[in-house]
């Protein structure tokens, strides 16, 4: 038994550096069911590189590539991904770093940047380059490092092709 | 020479490679990515030394943002830019990474993928210019290493100044009316003077944003308008 407790604290220790959600995190969400807004997304999953620092326009003339997993999103899925995004206040997770008045007729609105960081199981998505997939995914932040106008975590992939 | 204080920015035409700012006078200053042989970084043309994402814009309204251009926050000059990326690193999602972390965090790695070549340069980037032990957290670092680690990530993110355009935008001051009662002339002043010009040259001089009037094009021809909150011109008539 004792080793299981020292097993989990090992877990919950690891996963704290890790994985997004944080202890505290997890007693908001415990308090507030809401605390993790979900939406359920269709689209495609791609691999892309976008422009980094310095000038943020071309790789090729010599800005830092900054590769992307990237689920190019179906209408329906954007409308849901709009809503979702829109219920975000600043007590939500990560609220303070995301836009919750983005629409859908934002420039590549469909695009939707993958962060697997919700769980510690890696969700292995890059496997399904190219494939249609369904995922359970959480809102997330926008990090300074943002090229696509949404964010999610993965919770979990729930059909493929 | 007053050094001008901006008051509100936008992204310029075509997007992405050029920012207007406003100053109080209304006259405008761009900064150009590439332009007269000198091309300027992301980080110069929005003053903002991070790169920072202006996100809900919350962060931004905080630390003085005046406008957002190519979905990043532009500040009215460096050192509210620098204090806007000092602020973010204070922030719990920053401070608890080690500087090892602080990399992948920060250019958005996700977890699990191998690092990028960014990140592995960004890291030496920050070992080699701050000096500091990089399995130290964020929020370990003193004020005096807190500046050091900032120094170092601004030197990644690239400082790169540009070419920068001065731009006076004159106003309308008067008008004249012809024989049909409608407008024919305006009154323009600029920082010295004032001219009368036809209404097909300050419709030229407003659609070059030189002017400040808004270029109305109707089925009947193009005809000016003030901007928002300005003089009807009709309280204008010489």
């Amino acid at each position: 038994m004792k080793i299981k407790n020292f097993l989990s604290t090992l877990l919950l220790s690891f996963q704290a550096l890790i994985a997004e959600p944080t202890l505290e995190d997890q007693v908001k969400a415990a308090k507030n069911p809401e605390y993790y807004i979900h939406v359920v997304l269709t689209g495609v999953v791609k691999q892309m590189i976008f422009p980094g620092p310095p000038h943020f326009l071309s790789v090729e003339n010599g800005d830092w590539a900054e590769p992307r997993t990237i689920l190019k999103i179906d209408d329906a899925s954007l409308l849901r991904l709009v809503e979702a995004q829109s219920r975000v206040t600043p007590n939500h997770y990560l609220g303070e770093f995301i836009d919750p008045e983005i629409r859908e007729d934002e420039s590549d609105a469909n695009l939707v940047t993958l962060d697997s960081s919700f769980t510690e199981e890696p969700d292995k998505i890059e496997l399904y380059e190219n494939k249609i997939v369904t995922i359970d995914a959480v809102i997330s932040a926008q990090p300074t490092r943002c090229h696509t106008p949404f964010v999610v975590e993965i919770v979990e992939v729930l059909s493929h092709e | 020479m007053n050094k001008k204080i901006f008051v509100r920015a936008e992204e310029g035409e075509p997007p992405g490679i050029s920012v207007v700012y406003y100053d109080t006078d209304g006259n405008k200053t761009i900064r150009y990515h590439d332009k007269n042989g000198k091309t300027g970084s992301h980080a110069w043309r929005n003053n903002n030394p991070g790169n920072l994402v202006y996100g809900d814009g919350s962060h931004a309204k905080e630390t003085g943002y005046i406008g957002k251009a190519k979905k990043r926050t532009v500040f009215p000059d460096y050192d509210t830019g620098k204090q806007s990326m000092r602020l973010l690193l204070k922030k719990e999602f920053y401070q608890k990474l080690t500087l090892n972390e602080l990399p992948r965090k920060y250019t958005g790695v996700k977890p699990g993928v191998p690092d990028t070549e960014e990140v592995i340069l960004y890291r030496k980037v920050i070992r080699v210019i701050s000096k500091l032990d990089m399995e130290r957290t964020v929020k370990s670092l003193n004020d005096e290493e807190y500046e050091k680690l900032l120094k170092a990530m601004e030197t990644h993110e690239g400082w790169i100044e540009g070419y920068e355009e001065f731009k006076v935008v004159q106003k309308i001051v008067g008008i004249r009316l012809n024989k049909k009662r409608t407008i024919s002339e305006y009154l323009v002043k600029d920082q010295k003077q004032e001219q009368w010009h036809l209404k097909d040259s300050a419709i030229a001089m407003a659609e070059d944003g030189r002017l400040h009037a808004i270029v109305v094009h109707a089925k009947t021809g193009a005809y000016l308008r003030p901007e928002d909150g300005a003089k009807s011109f009709k309280e204008l008539l010489c």
